[in-house]
């Protein structure tokens, strides 16, 4: 496992009539995309491979908060982006927000972040996007399949998860 | 000097009629008595709005009552009233507009829409929709061109509104969904291919097909195919 994945919102990091050729909005670095949290960003490890990636989905959308079922946009880092540009990670997986067991020991926490670090990683996260080579969208079907088939291999408790997605999972 | 009264019933079918109220005895004063027998329109018991004016309208006031019985009005009034009851509706629908706008731009501003978790202005638009019932799209629809240049306010609202059940916003949320989907920001297109993902149907499908031929940006137009294939499963 040699990428890093995070969850974006694809749109956000679309060129714009206001921006430059390499610029990036301020709301991709501002919103949900970029949030940290005690200067730390929340990434999970996985191949560059799309059913690999599916897991990483799947750890996010069996979030113990998650309340409905939309579609999903990762977007991939290579782990040797990090230390080459003096990020630090580590490996957290009790920070880990997932119902499903064995996707935790995934989880890593990029730590100690400032507002330059942090403008480093959005550049590579654009480039990554813009060029379509790591990034992945997984529809809103394609999720509901996934946790539907963990919960079918025992992966997953539907008791577990939220009111209203137990209700969009059983609703097909 | 006498109370004109203006009575819009919230029948479908509906007529208004003016009468007066005597400022002495308070008894009603027909003014289309002798007029033209128009007992279709009138359902036996409706619960009705009205605006309450003196007879050079100074002084107006809504309010509510309850009546049993009408028994004739002249087609003239009838027309008189109905524009009357347009003018009456224009005015809430506007007060409505504006103030549901008020409410939803601090929303949007304050908390970003994130994939899988809920918005606050989503109960907000969805009580909206309950509460108007059959203006809801024109009041929501009116919001949306008013603000068309504002694609992170477009943005959050179709977001919104795409998370509502198709049976709540049709067939307005479509039409919205439509002129979106021509909108020059990336960001307003993709909201409104998911608005369609979650309505599903034949209806989102055929904008869909009618759409991928149309759609420049790549990863969009990989986006939308993908929601052909699972809408057509």
């Amino acid at each position: 496992m040699d990428y890093l994945a995070r969850k974006i919102s694809r749109a956000k990091w679309d060129p714009t009539l206001y921006t430059e050729m390499d610029d990036i909005r301020a709301d991709a670095i501002t919103g949900p995309c970029l949030r940290t949290y005690g200067d730390a960003l929340s990434l999970w490890r996985c191949h560059h491979d799309k059913m690999d990636v599916a897991e990483v989905v799947l750890a996010l959308a069996s979030a113990p908060d998650m309340e409905k079922l939309d579609s999903i946009d990762i977007v991939l880092i290579y782990e040797g982006f990090l230390p080459a540009n003096h990020l630090q990670f580590e490996a957290t997986p009790q920070n880990a927000k997932t119902l499903v067991e064995d996707l935790r020991a995934r989880h890593v926490d990029v730590i100690n972040l400032t507002m330059t670090k942090i403008v480093k990683l959005a550049t590579e996260m654009a480039r990554n996007v813009r060029s379509n080579s790591t990034f992945y969208r997984f529809t809103k079907s394609q999720v509901r399949d996934l946790l539907l088939f963990a919960l079918k291999s025992g992966r997953l408790s539907l008791n577990d998860l939220k009111e209203k997605l137990q209700q969009e999972l059983k609703s097909k | 000097m006498s109370e004109r009264v203006f009575i819009s019933t919230a029948a479908t079918n509906n007529i208004q009629t003016p009468w007066f109220i005597h400022p002495i005895s308070k008894e009603r004063h027909w003014e289309g008595q002798g007029g033209t027998q128009r007992r279709d329109f009138f359902p036996g018991n409706v619960f009705a709005q009205f605006i309450l004016s003196d007879e050079d309208n100074t002084n107006s006031a809504f309010g509510s009552l309850s009546f049993s019985d009408f028994s004739s009005v002249s087609p003239q009034t009838w027309n008189a009233s109905e524009v009357m009851k347009t003018d009456l509706e224009r005015f809430k629908l506007s007060f409505a507009q504006k103030e549901l706008e008020k409410k939803l731009f601090p929303l949007f501003e304050n908390e970003p829409i994130e994939d899988g978790y809920s918005h606050p202005a989503e109960k907000l638009i969805e009580d909206v929709c309950k509460k108007y019932k059959t203006v809801a799209g024109t009041l929501l629809l009116g919001i949306y061109l008013k603000n068309i240049e504002r694609p992170a306010f477009i943005t959050c609202l179709l977001r919104c509104i795409g998370r509502l059940k198709s049976d709540k916003v049709v067939p307005w949320g479509l039409v919205m969904v439509i002129s979106s989907l021509s909108h020059s920001e990336v960001e307003v297109r993709d909201a409104a291919i998911r608005a369609l993902e979650t309505w599903g149907g034949h209806e989102s499908l055929g904008v869909l097909k009618v759409y991928a031929e149309i759609e420049t940006v790549s990863w969009l137009k990989e986006y939308i195919e993908q929601v052909i294939r699972d809408l057509s499963d």
